[in-house]
């Protein structure tokens, strides 16, 4: 399945017949709305932000549009924007990779945030219910989490669900995001970090700066 | 056992934001046994870490509590935003 060069023109894109005179199975028209939403979930769970998902999306339709007379119905046209998006956001990960990370960008500013310089609590930890069975019995919890839990990252979010709502086992909830252990323990980590930060206000006796 | 042994003094005596994602990982029983002794001592050391410990213990009971259905409603309200979808429409000539 290649993909087309980025310097050629995009075609229109209405449906066309298949050079072969086959009826394309490919409809354009309908991409946004029938692989939208898997599309978004599928890149937002890999990309560093809303931005650069929405970009790596952009270049996959653009892509698939200009290499849509190689698609041979092999493959259902999900499946095969799916593997020219993974390609797209591998590559843009390989570039980020190479680029030095931007000021506030990475895993550890929300650390920096909790911290001080020597590694101490800049805030300190607010004293949570040490019996959460009075909150967790109240329907407005729930809904709070609910809430908090929408907000996370896709991949955050997806981690924090397979692992501790469904108690998939960790190899489980890797094979399932095609993640290491290494990046599952950083992702539920950061999970619960945001649900905590989320919650707190509400839920959870605030803590004093330091 | 020397090597235990100083893995252990090193995990208790670090400060807070370098133990702060083994506590999360922790939980999960992800760590060697040193580190999670180390890990215990600070805990007992620090009442500050000690409290993260219990907002991360809510956390997991909150979350094997949590309705499965309403855990599926939160992963697809992660769906693409309106403005999104209009943006890439518009570049791109395609339907919505």
């Amino acid at each position: 399945m290649p993909v087309g060069d980025q310097a050629t023109p995009i075609p229109p894109a209405s449906p066309r017949p298949h050079p072969q005179g086959w009826p394309s199975a490919l409809d354009p028209e309908s991409w946004l709305s029938s692989h939208g939403d898997v599309m978004w979930r599928f890149a937002m769970s890999r990309a560093d932000s809303a931005h650069a998902a929405e970009e790596a999306i952009q270049e996959t339709f653009e892509a698939a549009l200009r290499s849509r007379d190689s698609f041979r119905g092999e493959c259902t046209e999900r499946t095969w924007l799916l593997s020219i998006l993974r390609r797209r956001l591998a590559d843009r990960s390989r570039r980020a990779a190479r680029e030095p990370r931007p000021a506030g960008g990475g895993p550890g500013a929300l650390l920096d945030t909790m911290f001080d310089r020597r590694g101490l609590w800049a805030i300190d930890p607010g004293a949570w219910p040490r019996d959460p069975d009075g909150t967790l019995d109240t329907p407005e919890f729930w809904s709070d989490f609910e809430r908090c839990l929408a907000r996370l990252p896709a991949g955050l979010a997806e981690a924090f669900v397979l692992r501790e709502v469904r108690a998939q086992s960790p190899e489980g909830v890797c094979r399932a995001l095609s993640i290491t252990l290494d990046n599952l323990w950083v992702r539920l980590h950061r999970a619960r970090l945001l649900l905590r930060r989320c919650l707190e206000p509400a839920w959870g006796k605030k803590g004093k700066r330091r | 056992m020397i090597r235990a042994t100083l893995t252990v003094l090193r995990v208790a005596s670090r400060p807070c934001r370098a133990n702060n994602l083994d506590l999360s990982r922790a939980a999960d029983g992800a760590l060697p046994r040193p580190v999670r002794i180390g890990l215990a001592i600070h805990v007992f050391q620090c009442r500050y870490c000690r409290r993260f410990l219990r907002q991360l213990r809510f956390l997991r009971e909150a979350g094997r509590r949590f309705d499965a259905a309403a855990a599926a409603r939160a992963l697809e309200s992660t769906r693409m935003p309106e403005e999104v979808r209009r943006r890439l429409s518009r570049r791109l000539g395609l339907g919505t």
